[in-house]
């Protein structure tokens, strides 16, 4: 793994098993992705629902729970000097070490994740004791300071998550992910209960958060306009597997797959009045994938050669396409 | 006519689908069934096989412990004389006829006013939920000892079963509204409303399929609370002690000091009874419980 | 901040007071319908009843008894008269001489057994539900690791549940007082009339008080309270906070206390006060069966002895102690409901 990176996924296989009327199926939701995330940079994950960026997401984290399962591949990351594969760990080892201090991740449905019966601070501090040992009334005083450093006043840590908005539940989410420092961050969908101008709030204040401590923030979303307002760099999932990944912009402006051009062509831009397009058809049924390609039934680019997996190539310096279109004869 | 026999047919196509699905309820099913139609033959043969004034004290020799020689005394005999057996097969039916007496009047009348609770709404909610907590809150007992006191003279099964459903339809009541008052948010009530459907209509087509379940829980449970309910009466001395039911039977054996004096298949065998009858009825209902539970059915995803 | 929380908290007690209030005037006008649907020849028939069983009585005190039976079926007099009176009688408890050991009125002797009932219900109410809540709880939570206790004790809840209090009463004697003889059978005690603190009588207490409370005990922990919390935990599992709170690799023993066990602290307190009469009802039944002497076994020897007055009293005593708990857990209510009490 190179010196510059935090998180590097390789050919991972991962999926769901699932039992229908006594028999076994196979949900093949990630299939054999790989990428490189690298130090304060913000990375996003673009799909449609049901590509597979949520379960890409849990696998990094290691949260590995039925029926979810890993088939192969290794997730390597960087802790205490040394490089390790969080799925080859055991999982109180993970548990103890990796999440939250090293990892952590801001859930999908952020509305119902805080205890009822719990006040926001009791929330910081139950993180707090598991991973510091800190006396009681030391605690008290960094939770306070800390919300306070991230906007967060003193009535919110006295609150009960019933009483707070949504946005402000966002908020506290998101200090919670941030508190112990971690080097990673995987953010799932973390705007899109939200309306539009908290959003882009809340978004902009995770950001800042992020370069302040210099880590790496994963964004999943299905959304192509926080991806153009946050991300870095950008990869494009397609029906569990990696189609396309570059530098954000270089992907906004010129896209190489044929699905991520419609992706993209159908945000609205300025100046543009033309109708937007959407994609004709439906996402494949994942428990019988389609051979090769897994987008050629709904390409409007799709030839013979396309019944025969693309392989993803470096087309340009950073910029990796999965698509026999760019593949030159070498 | 017509709805009759749509309705019927629900029902009937609900049952055996549970019957298939769940197994605490094919459990609890058969073991009624099983005592259902053992007491029910034997009642029916009774005119044939039972000794000629079974009802009568003294037709037989008193005390005698379970003896395989003949059906009659197959469980023994009581200090009165009686053969165990025959008292047990008729206590059953009997407790059940008046259990299923209480259970149909209550049961409807929580139905009904569950119903008229939940989708009405607004202050005739506010009252009628008022109501049965205040129900909720009366002791059965002592209310059931003070009327069935007033009534000693004129109790038959029948009356009996009516008595108990004074305090037994609360809990129906409560779970029909709880019910109704969930599914009145979902959306195809407000589509039906939209499209102009009369209330009694989005009742019928709408609710009503939603609801044959939670009936039956709620008549099987009504069973069940009958059932205690005559057996805690009897033991005090208020249930109907010229008939036999399984709770009289344990009254009569207490009167005598029958488990002091070790004459154990006097008092077992109806205190037997009644804990298979509650463990089956139970069954019944929980099975029925899981099948409309989704997440109970199919286990918790974790 | 905190006056406020005081003040709202006054209101929340007096408008659950007149709740109170109200529910017990409901209860008692509707008692007041139903004894007016009884045959007009019933307190004759009572009397007649009476007067094989008790001991002889003066004509006046025949009289007494006759007034007041006749104004508690409302036989004489005008309705509003009637209920008035009738009121006031449910609300003072009197109900004019018992005839289970008359003269001695009604009051008194209901009264008097009274602190057993509360005792014993106090006791095997708030054990039950402890323990029942804690055993389900923690047993679901840890179902996967001790997969065979938690079946078995799956397995002895379902059986144990349906029992009635009673049959479960019946069994012990059989079981402890019968078999294996380490309980007094029956009647421990004499007389509830005088109730002394001295350590024999705390001692004679206690062995006349175990098993009845064990068999409530029993029944209830063992049963209901387990089987509903044991489905509640299975929800909070299910819940999105709780699924959070393992993401940030909280440990088991603190999720098992804060998470679960306190978010189901508040559906079970409601299950309680909605269980109450249920559970009173129980243990009027169990004292008859082990001639406990509390309400229940007065209630058993009016209805022997016939004593309507008694029976009467015993009702209306039973209701405005069923209301008063009710009262009581709803004022503890939003001490443990955040939601409640910060609106």
């Amino acid at each position: 793994m190179s010196d510059n990176a935090a998180l590097t996924v390789k050919n991972l296989v991962g999926g769901y098993d699932i039992v229908e009327r006594k028999q076994h199926l196979y949900v093949d939701a990630v299939s054999n992705v790989s990428f490189s995330a690298f130090k304060n940079e913000v990375v996003g994950i673009a799909g449609e629902s049901g590509c597979g960026k949520s379960t890409l997401i849990k696998i990094i984290y290691g949260l590995i729970m039925d029926p979810l399962v890993v088939k192969d591949g290794s997730i390597f990351v960087r802790h205490e000097e040394k490089t390790v594969d969080v799925l080859s760990l055991n999982p109180e080892t993970r548990r103890r070490q990796l999440w939250w201090k090293v990892i952590s991740y801001i859930p999908q449905n952020s509305m119902n994740v805080l205890n009822p019966t719990l006040r926001i601070r009791d929330h910081f501090f139950e993180v707090l004791r598991k991973h510091g040992g800190l006396g009681k009334k030391e605690a008290k005083e960094q939770i306070l300071s800390y919300m306070e450093g991230l906007g967060l006043s003193r009535d919110v840590a006295k609150a009960y998550p019933h009483q707070l908005s949504g946005g402000m539940r966002q908020r506290v989410i998101i200090a919670l992910a941030l508190l112990l420092k971690p080097k990673i961050i995987l953010a799932d969908e973390p705007s899109t209960a939200l309306d539009v101008i908290v959003q882009r709030g809340i978004l902009q204040w995770l950001i800042e958060a992020q370069k302040r401590l210099g880590s790496t923030l994963i964004v999943v979303t299905h959304d192509m306009g926080v991806h153009a307002m946050v991300t870095d760099r950008l990869i494009i999932m397609y029906a569990g597997k990696v189609v396309e990944i570059g530098r954000s912009d270089n992907i906004f402006e010129d896209p190489l797959q044929p699905y991520t051009r419609l992706l993209i062509s159908s945000l609205p831009k300025l100046r543009d009045n033309k109708p937007r397009e959407g994609i004709m058809g439906m996402p494949p049924d994942l428990r019988n994938p389609p051979r090769g390609c897994r987008f050629h039934p709904r390409c409007p680019f799709m030839t013979d050669k396309c019944y025969e997996e693309p392989p993803l190539i470096e087309f340009d310096r950073g910029h990796y396409v999965a698509c026999w279109l760019h593949v030159k004869n070498r | 006519m017509k709805i009759n026999l749509r309705y019927s047919i629900i029902i009937y196509r609900k049952i055996t689908d549970i019957y298939s699905t769940s197994l605490k309820f094919k459990i609890g099913f058969l073991i009624l069934l099983a005592l259902i139609v053992v007491s029910t033959t034997f009642c029916l043969l009774a005119p044939m096989l039972a000794p000629p004034n079974y009802r009568s004290w003294y037709s037989l020799k008193k005390d005698l412990p379970p003896n395989l020689s003949s059906l009659n005394l197959i469980l023994g005999t009581t200090t009165n004389g009686r053969s165990v057996f025959w008292a047990l097969m008729h206590a059953i039916i009997n407790s059940l006829i008046m259990a299923s007496i209480t259970a149909l009047v209550a049961s409807h009348i929580g139905l009904f006013l569950g119903m008229i609770s939940g989708i009405k709404g607004g202050t005739v909610d506010r009252l009628l939920i008022f109501l049965i907590d205040v129900f909720i809150i009366i002791p059965g007992l002592p209310l059931l000892v003070v009327l069935t006191m007033s009534l000693k003279n004129v109790l038959t099964i029948p009356l009996l079963g009516l008595i108990i459903s004074v305090i037994a339809w609360t809990w129906p009541a409560r779970q029909v509204r709880a019910m109704v008052l969930s599914l009145r948010e979902r959306e195809h009530i407000y589509i039906a409303r939209l499209s102009g459907m009369n209330s009694m209509n989005i009742i019928l087509s709408e609710i009503f399929p939603h609801i044959v379940a939670w009936h039956l829980i709620n008549f099987t449970n009504t069973v069940l609370f009958s059932i205690s309910t005559e057996a805690g009466l009897a033991i005090l001395g208020l249930s109907i002690l010229s008939e036999d039911t399984l709770g009289t039977m344990i009254y009569w054996a207490q009167n005598y000091s029958a488990l002091l004096r070790g004459k154990t298949w006097w008092i077992g065998s109806p205190i037997a009874t009644l804990i298979i009858l509650f463990v089956s009825l139970y069954l019944i209902s929980t099975g029925l419980s899981e099948y409309v539970n989704p997440r109970l059915r199919y286990g918790v995803t974790r | 901040m905190s006056r406020n929380l005081s003040v709202s908290f006054l209101k929340y007690i007096s408008v659950r007071a007149l709740i109170f209030i109200f529910t017990l005037l409901v209860s008692f006008s509707i008692i007041f319908l139903l004894l007016r649907l009884m045959p007009a020849s019933i307190v004759d028939a009572l009397l007649a009843g009476l007067s094989q069983s008790a001991q002889s009585i003066t004509p006046e005190e025949y009289l007494k008894l006759r007034e007041t039976l006749e104004e508690i079926f409302g036989l004489k007099g005008s309705l509003s008269e009637l209920y008035v009176k009738y009121m006031y009688r449910f609300f003072t408890l009197d109900f004019g001489p018992s005839m289970i050991a008359f003269p001695t009125p009604v009051r008194e002797i209901i009264l008097n057994s009274l602190p057993w009932t509360a005792g014993l219900l106090s006791f095997s109410t708030i054990i039950s539900w402890i323990t029942g809540n804690m055993l389900g709880t923690l047993a679901s939570f840890f179902e996967r690791s001790h997969k065979n206790t938690s079946r078995v004790l799956q397995g002895v809840a379902v059986i144990l549940y349906p029992i009635p209090y009673y049959i479960m009463a019946l069994v012990l004697i059989f079981l402890f007082a019968y078999l294996i003889p380490i309980f007094p059978l029956a009647g421990a005690f004499i007389s509830s009339s005088r109730f002394t603190f001295s350590l024999e009588n705390i001692y004679l207490i206690i062995k006349a008080s175990t098993l009845p409370a064990l068999s409530m005990i029993l029944v209830s922990a063992l049963g209901w309270w387990f089987l509903s919390s044991r489905a509640l935990t299975l929800n909070v599992l299910s819940e999105d906070y709780f699924l959070y709170a393992v993401i940030r690799g909280l440990d088991s023993g603190y999720m098992a206390r804060k998470y679960v066990l306190k978010n189901i602290l508040l559906p079970q307190t409601t299950a309680l006060s909605l269980a109450l009469g249920g559970i009173f009802n129980g243990a009027l039944l169990t004292e008859i069966i082990f001639a406990y002497p509390g309400l229940g076994f007065i209630l058993y020897k009016s209805v022997v002895s016939g004593d309507y007055s008694t029976a009467m009293g015993i009702l209306s005593l039973s209701i405005i102690a069923v209301a008063a708990a009710t009262f009581i857990i709803d004022i503890i209510y939003p001490l443990i409901d955040p939601r409640v009490r910060h609106k």
